[in-house]
C-alpha cells in the first residue's frame, strides 16, 4: 500500500502539492523528491512543528501531505491537527504508515491502534482507510478531488491486491455477495484480506456472509452505510484497532436496530514483543478465531 | 518614525484600545486584561506603521500576515481591528456573549483575524509554514507572529525556531511580548528563559530587544530587523509590563485572570481618559 500511495502521489501531484515527512520514508519518497525537490521538506523529528507548518502552507493554498509512521504524525501532534488543521478546515492529508499492529515487533510505541477513534472524532476530518493497493488509489483520487482535513491510514507494503480496478470501488464496496442478505461482514483498513479468508472459511461450513470494505468515512458515511447495509439481520465488523470507540462502535452507532458484533483489539496492554500475527493472536483477532466465533453465534441463533 | 503619524495619534489610539479592552472584559467577566494591555503599543505600531494590511486588503494575496499566538490577548486585537475599521466598533459589545464569533481566545471568524489560537505554542509553527509558502511562491509579504514569553515553555516553539532558521526564512518576524508573568507567577521562577537573546541568537535568529511600550523603539527595531534579507528569521523581544496603562493593574498577577468590578472599571477608565 505504501508504494501505491507514493506512485499515486507522483501521478497526481501538481504545482500546489507539497509533501512533508517527519524524517521517515526511506526507499519510499526518493522518486518524488527527485521529481519535485521544491515541493518537498524533511521537517525533521518534530511533528508538532511539521503539522503547524502544514496548516500554514495550506492556508496559502498548498495541498499538503504530512508523512510519517505509527503515531508520530497523529497522536504526537493531535492538538495541532485539531486546532490548526481541523478548526480552520485546511487541506492537509496526514499519511501514516503502519496502521494497526503492522509494526508489531517494534513495540507498543509503534502500534497505531487508537487512531481511528481519535482522528475520527475531529471536525471536518475524513478518514481514508484503504485495504489494498487499489483502494489506496481510490483514496488518492478522493484526496485530490476534495479539499479539507484527511487522514490516510496505510498498512505497509506487499498487501495482496483484492480489487481488479479502481472503478470497482466506492466509499463502501461490496466485495462478496451471497444472495442471502441475512449476514454481512464489514472490514476497514488493513483487515480486508483477513475478512476475505473468514468469509471463505464460513462458506465452506455452509454459512453465507456478504463482505463489505469501508475505505472512506466522510460526512455521508452513515447515510451510505444505511443504504447498503440496513437490510441485513446480523452484521459483523473487523478492525485492527481498539474495539472500544473504534470502527465497530461507529458502525453500531450508525445502524440502528441491527444486531452487530465487532471484532477488534482489546484495550489491555500487551507488554511482550511479537509480530503482527502473533499480537493479533493475543487479541483473538485471527482468521480462525473470528470464523469460529461467527460460526457459533450463527448456529446458536438458528 | 513615519512622519505622517505623530506620537499623539499613537498615544490616543492606544488609550482607545485599552478602553475598549476594559469595556469588553468588564462586561463579560472574561479577562486576561493584563496580557492584553502589555501588547497594546506593539499592536498599535504594527497596525498603524508596519503591516501592509487594511480593511480593504484583508484578503489580498500580497497583504502581510499577522498571527496572534497568545490568543488570550484577543481583546487587544479585536479592539484595534475595530478602531481601524475592519468592522463596526459596536460589535465589540458581543465579546464573549453566547452565539458571538468574538471568542475569548482569538477567532479567525472575525474579519481581519488570520488564525485562531488559544492553546499556546501553535502560531509560530503555522507562521513558519506561511512564510515558507511566501518563499515558494516568491511573494513579498512578511509574516508576523506575536507570542508571549510564558508561551516559550512550549517545545513546539523551539522546533519552529530551529526550522525557521534552517529554512532561512528572513520573511518571518516573531515578536515576544516579554511581560515576565505567566499564569501562576513570574516566568523567571516557573521556567526561566534568560538569557533569551543569546538563546535565540544561537538558534540563528536576528534578535533585537527593546522597550515594548515605546513607539519609536518598537518601530525602529522592526524596521531595522526587516530591512535586511540576510537569510535569518527576525525576533523582537519587547520588554513589557503586564497590565500596562492602569496603575493598579501593572505587574500584578491577579490581572492575568481577574476582570475589573464596577469600581475598578471606573477607576481604570478615569486613568486612561
Amino acid at each position: 500500500m505504501r508504494s501505491a500511495f507514493i506512485n499515486s502521489l507522483l501521478k497526481k501531484a501538481d504545482e500546489n502539492t507539497f509533501l512533508m515527512v517527519g524524517d521517515l520514508g526511506y526507499s519510499v519518497i526518493e522518486q518524488y523528491v527527485g521529481q519535485r525537490p521544491e515541493q518537498f521538506l524533511n521537517a525533521g523529528i518534530a511533528e508538532q512543528n511539521m503539522t503547524g507548518m502544514a496548516a500554514g502552507m495550506a492556508m496559502e493554498g498548498f495541498k499538503v501531505f504530512t508523512y510519517s509512521i505509527a503515531n508520530f504524525n497523529t497522536i504526537r501532534c493531535l492538538e495541532q491537527i485539531r486546532n490548526d488543521i481541523c478548526y480552520h478546515n485546511l487541506d492537509v492529508t496526514i499519511v501514516s504508515v503502519g496502521g494497526g499492529l503492522t509494526y508489531g515487533s517494534a513495540g507498543y510505541s509503534h502500534h497505531a491502534v487508537q487512531d481511528i477513534a481519535l482522528l475520527g472524532s475531529l471536525p471536518n476530518m475524513t478518514l481514508l482507510l484503504p485495504g489494498d493497493p487499489v483502494e489506496v488509489e481510490y483514496c488518492m483520487e478522493y484526496i485530490f478531488n476534495k479539499k479539507g482535513p484527511k487522514y490516510l491510514r496505510i498498512g505497509k507494503n506487499g498487501e495482496p491486491r483484492i480489487h481488479e480496478n479502481v472503478r470497482d470501488i466506492s466509499n463502501i464496496t461490496k466485495i462478496k455477495s451471497t444472495n442471502d442478505n441475512k449476514r454481512a461482514l464489514i472490514t476497514t483498513s488493513n483487515t480486508l484480506h483477513k475478512a476475505i479468508e473468514v468469509c471463505e472459511l464460513l462458506l465452506k461450513d455452509g454459512i453465507a456472509v456478504d463482505l463489505f470494505s469501508v475505505s472512506v468515512i466522510d460526512r455521508n458515511f452513515g447515510k451510505e452505510l444505511n443504504r447498503q447495509l440496513s437490510k441485513y439481520q446480523k452484521i459483523f465488523t473487523i478492525e485492527e484497532h481498539i474495539d472500544e470507540f473504534g470502527f465497530g462502535s461507529l458502525v453500531k452507532s450508525r445502524l440502528e436496530g441491527i444486531n452487530i458484533q465487532s471484532f477488534g483489539l482489546k484495550k489491555d496492554l500487551c507488554k511482550v514483543v511479537g509480530s503482527q500475527s502473533y499480537l493479533c493472536g493475543e487479541h483473538g483477532l485471527t482468521t480462525n478465531n473470528i470464523k469460529k466465533e461467527i460460526f457459533e453465534l450463527v448456529r446458536k441463533n438458528k | 518614525m513615519n512622519d505622517q503619524i505623530n506620537n499623539n495619534e499613537l498615544v490616543n489610539l492606544s488609550k482607545e484600545v485599552r478602553k475598549d479592552i476594559l469595556k469588553m472584559v468588564h462586561a463579560s467577566k472574561a479577562s486576561h486584561v493584563g496580557s492584553a494591555f502589555s501588547t497594546v503599543e506593539v499592536l498599535v505600531v504594527l497596525y498603524k506603521l508596519i503591516l501592509k494590511i487594511s480593511p480593504k486588503s484583508s484578503t489580498d494575496k500580497d497583504r502581510d500576515r499577522f498571527l496572534l499566538s497568545k490568543g488570550h490577548a484577543c481583546t487587544a486585537l479585536y479592539a484595534i481591528l475595530a478602531e481601524l475599521g475592519f468592522y463596526e466598533k459596536k460589535l465589540l459589545d458581543d465579546y464573549s456573549k453566547d452565539g458571538s464569533i468574538f471568542m475569548s481566545h482569538i477567532n479567525s471568524e472575525v474579519p481581519g483575524v488570520e488564525f485562531s489560537t488559544g492553546s499556546l505554542g501553535h502560531a509560530l509553527p503555522v507562521g513558519v509554514g506561511v512564510a515558507l509558502a511566501a518563499k515558494k511562491r516568491k511573494k513579498a509579504y512578511k509574516t508576523y507572529v506575536l507570542m508571549s514569553d510564558g508561551e516559550l515553555n512550549e517545545g513546539s516553539n523551539w522546533e519552529a525556531f530551529m526550522m525557521a532558521a534552517h529554512l532561512k526564512l528572513d520573511n518571518l518576524v516573531a515578536i515576544i511580548d516579554a511581560n515576565k508573568i505567566q499564569a501562576l507567577g513570574f516566568t523567571k521562577d516557573i521556567l526561566s528563559l534568560e538569557p533569551i537573546e543569546d538563546k535565540l541568537s544561537s538558534f540563528g535568529w536576528d534578535v533585537i530587544r527593546t522597550d515594548g511600550h515605546n513607539y519609536e523603539q518598537i518601530y525602529s527595531s522592526l524596521t531595522s530587523l526587516t530591512l535586511e534579507s540576510n537569510g535569518k528569521p527576525k525576533v523582537l523581544i519587547a520588554d513589557t509590563v503586564k497590565g500596562k496603562g492602569v496603575s493598579f493593574m501593572e505587574g500584578e498577577l491577579k490581572w492575568h485572570y481577574s476582570s475589573p468590578n464596577d469600581e475598578e472599571y471606573d477607576l481604570a477608565v478615569e486613568e486612561l481618559s
